[in-house]
């Protein structure tokens, strides 16, 4: 590895959490039977890529599954609350998640062209910036510029299962503040709210919600961003007023009426996708604008997300 | 609650750390699908444990299991360590996991009469001191307080999924010291080896590993207590060179073999039970000294360990 990256991520992580990263990024790298909150990684078995495309390729599907992929919903999302600073209403949120840009060139093409007309007052993208979950990270950096050329200002973004933390000094070149269990003040006139984000709690689980929620005084309005919704209770009950997430791709391949067969993901099955509400704590699981494995969806068109805070 | 014991926990956690855990306890108070690291949890399914007894009973093995369970093994784990501090050459821990005391008697019995002539330096208890994993604790504390009049000092525990974090303050009062993401240094003449411990990583996720190794400075020996070995990749990036554990009982019920059923856990099976390694750090998984759901064991009896750290000579 780039001596250098190593260099810059110890300073930016601390050495221990900078260790654990990479020390599990190597120990994963082409291997398919890992550990994370699932002991098996459909991604990463081989076989199945060419079984689901040879499945829906016999039955007629494919070129559909391929064309929806590029079928881009562009959803909003209106959440109330009454902790919300009045000085923050309707402040919105461009939320992009589980961009794979590397493996979604057309889709991308597709989003750039939604993203350019819409106004919001700040962009977040929740993980999953690669195709697979290891090896070369430099097309996925390309990929991302390519649409960070499309977005404004500011931009905060987590790391996903997908991604490597070798990629955070590109991505931060490119003006993407990433956020690894750290938290930012987000400003207007007078009033502040917190904006914090998680490294990965799905397969590296190096998440570290209490460091990230340390500089929060208590009953603030703040927002978490993990890439995966997996960790909403330890979220809800640090107090996070919304929890903004990606990664189970709402299924991807769904059943008719977007029933998901399988989510990857340890999680009720509401919160699979969408809007939902836990405790005092409103979520949303976008169901991401790429798609991963074989890059075909049914049922389950991919989004972009306007979130608009509303106070009352 | 008892607004006493909310105080002296967010004293002593944190107020993030305390209202995480005690959130996520009230959740989950008998609750069967949870989110820890597995969705289904088998511990709070009350008619699998009908099941698992009566098909016992049927094949005529239940009253067998149920011996089994209080037939407590002492087993001895020599560990070698380049890092170790000449002074620590055969520093001896005694490790006890797993005891669910109240639901455990004539095993917890047996394992005190066991404990009589042990040697050792330290004591660690790796979690699971209460039978369920929601209700009353007292019983609980009562059963940890007969074993704790037989063991010697130091002890350190951590606490497990089946445990109310309420049980801190009683632990403690006892001369337990609970180490929640927190970390002690252990001193041997001017030399000295550090001891973290994390909350519970299985189904509360409140471990905070990196809050725990904090102190430790890079390159001296430390030893970390988990109840669950789940963790083992971020203890072992975390440079610990000890990982003591429990919580997957071996599987509890095995096939002939020790071959486990179900671990409960996220694991490669060879790190289920006994000792293990992974890159640098040590591992041992005990199998407990208690039994849970129903208090039966199969081809997988009940232990206490003594681990020996030694020092190798290069």
């Amino acid at each position: 590895m780039d001596e250098d990256i190593f260099r810059k991520l110890e300073e930016r992580l601390g050495a221990l959490h900078a260790r654990q990263r990479l020390g599990i990024e190597t120990d994963h790298e082409a291997q398919i039977f890992g550990q994370g909150l699932l002991s098996f990684h459909l991604e990463n078995w081989y076989p199945i890529h060419s079984v689901i495309r040879n499945a829906l390729k016999l039955t007629g599907l494919y070129w559909r599954g391929r064309r929806n992929t590029k079928c881009m919903l562009a959803k909003r999302n209106e959440v109330m609350f009454k902790e919300l600073p009045p000085l923050f209403d309707g402040f919105t949120i461009l939320h992009l998640s589980d961009m794979h840009v590397d493996m979604n060139e057309a889709a991308m093409q597709r989003l750039i062209e939604l993203v350019g007309d819409m106004r919001y007052d700040l962009c977040v993208l929740t993980g999953d910036y690669r195709g697979k979950n290891f090896g070369p990270f430099e097309a996925t950096l390309e990929g991302v510029a390519r649409v960070r050329a499309h977005l404004k200002e500011p931009v905060y973004g987590v790391l996903g299962d997908h991604d490597t933390i070798q990629m955070v000094p590109g991505l931060e070149a490119m003006g993407i503040r990433m956020l690894l269990n750290e938290c930012e003040v987000i400003v207007r006139g007078n009033r502040q709210i917190y904006l914090a984000g998680i490294d990965d709690a799905h397969y590296h689980k190096v998440d570290n919600i209490e460091k990230a929620a340390s500089q929060i005084p208590y009953g603030e309005f703040s927002i978490l961003l993990s890439h995966t919704p997996e960790i909403y209770r330890q979220a809800a009950d640090a107090d996070f007023n919304l929890l903004l997430s990606g990664h189970t791709h709402g299924g991807q391949i769904c059943l008719p009426g977007s029933i998901p067969i399988v989510l990857d993901a340890v999680l009720p099955r509401l919160m699979g996708a969408g809007a939902w509400q836990y405790y005092n704590m409103a979520g949303y699981t976008s169901v991401g604008a790429g798609s991963s494995v074989v890059p075909v969806r049914f049922n389950c068109p991919p989004e972009i997300t306007l979130h608009r805070l509303r106070s009352g | 609650m008892d607004e006493d014991i909310f105080r002296k926990l967010e004293e002593r956690l944190g107020a993030l750390h305390a209202r995480q855990r005690l959130g996520i306890e009230t959740d989950h108070e008998a609750q069967i699908f949870g989110q820890g690291l597995t969705f289904f949890h088998l511990e709070n399914w009350i008619s699998g444990r009908w099941i698992i007894r009566n098909v016992l009973k049927a094949t005529g093995l239940y009253w067998r299991a149920r011996r089994n369970a209080q037939r407590i093994l002492i087993k001895y784990n020599e560990v070698w360590f380049k890092g170790l501090p000449p002074l620590f050459e055969d520093f001896t821990i005694l490790h006890i996991s797993d005891l669910h005391a109240d639901m455990n008697k004539v095993a917890m019995k047996n394992l005190v009469k066991l404990l009589g002539g042990t040697q050792y330096d330290l004591c660690v208890l790796t979690g699971d001191y209460r039978g369920e994993t929601f209700g009353p604790f007292q019983a609980a504390l009562d059963g940890v307080a007969q074993l704790r009049a037989h063991l010697k000092e130091p002890i350190y525990a951590v606490l497990g999924n089946h445990d109310t974090i309420q049980m801190v303050p009683g632990l403690e009062a006892m001369g337990i010291r609970v180490l929640l993401n927190e970390c002690e240094t252990i001193v041997r003449g001017d030399q000295q080896i550090y001891l973290a411990g994390i909350d519970d990583a299985h189904f509360f996720r409140v471990d905070n590993i990196e809050k725990a190794a904090l102190q430790i400075p890079h390159g001296e020996f430390s030893i970390l207590l988990s109840h669950t070995p789940e963790i083992y990749r971020q203890a072992a990036h975390a440079d610990f060179n000890l990982l003591l554990s429990g919580h997957t009982h071996g599987g509890q019920i095995c096939l002939p073999g020790s071959i486990p059923i179900k671990l409960e856990a996220v694991l490669p099976r060879r790190m289920g039970a006994g000792a293990w390694q992974y890159h640098n750090m040590t591992g041992y998984t005990s199998v407990g000294a208690g039994s849970s759901v129903v208090p039966v064991r199969l081809n997988c009896p009940p232990e206490f360990t003594l681990h020996r750290l030694r020092r190798t000579v290069t």
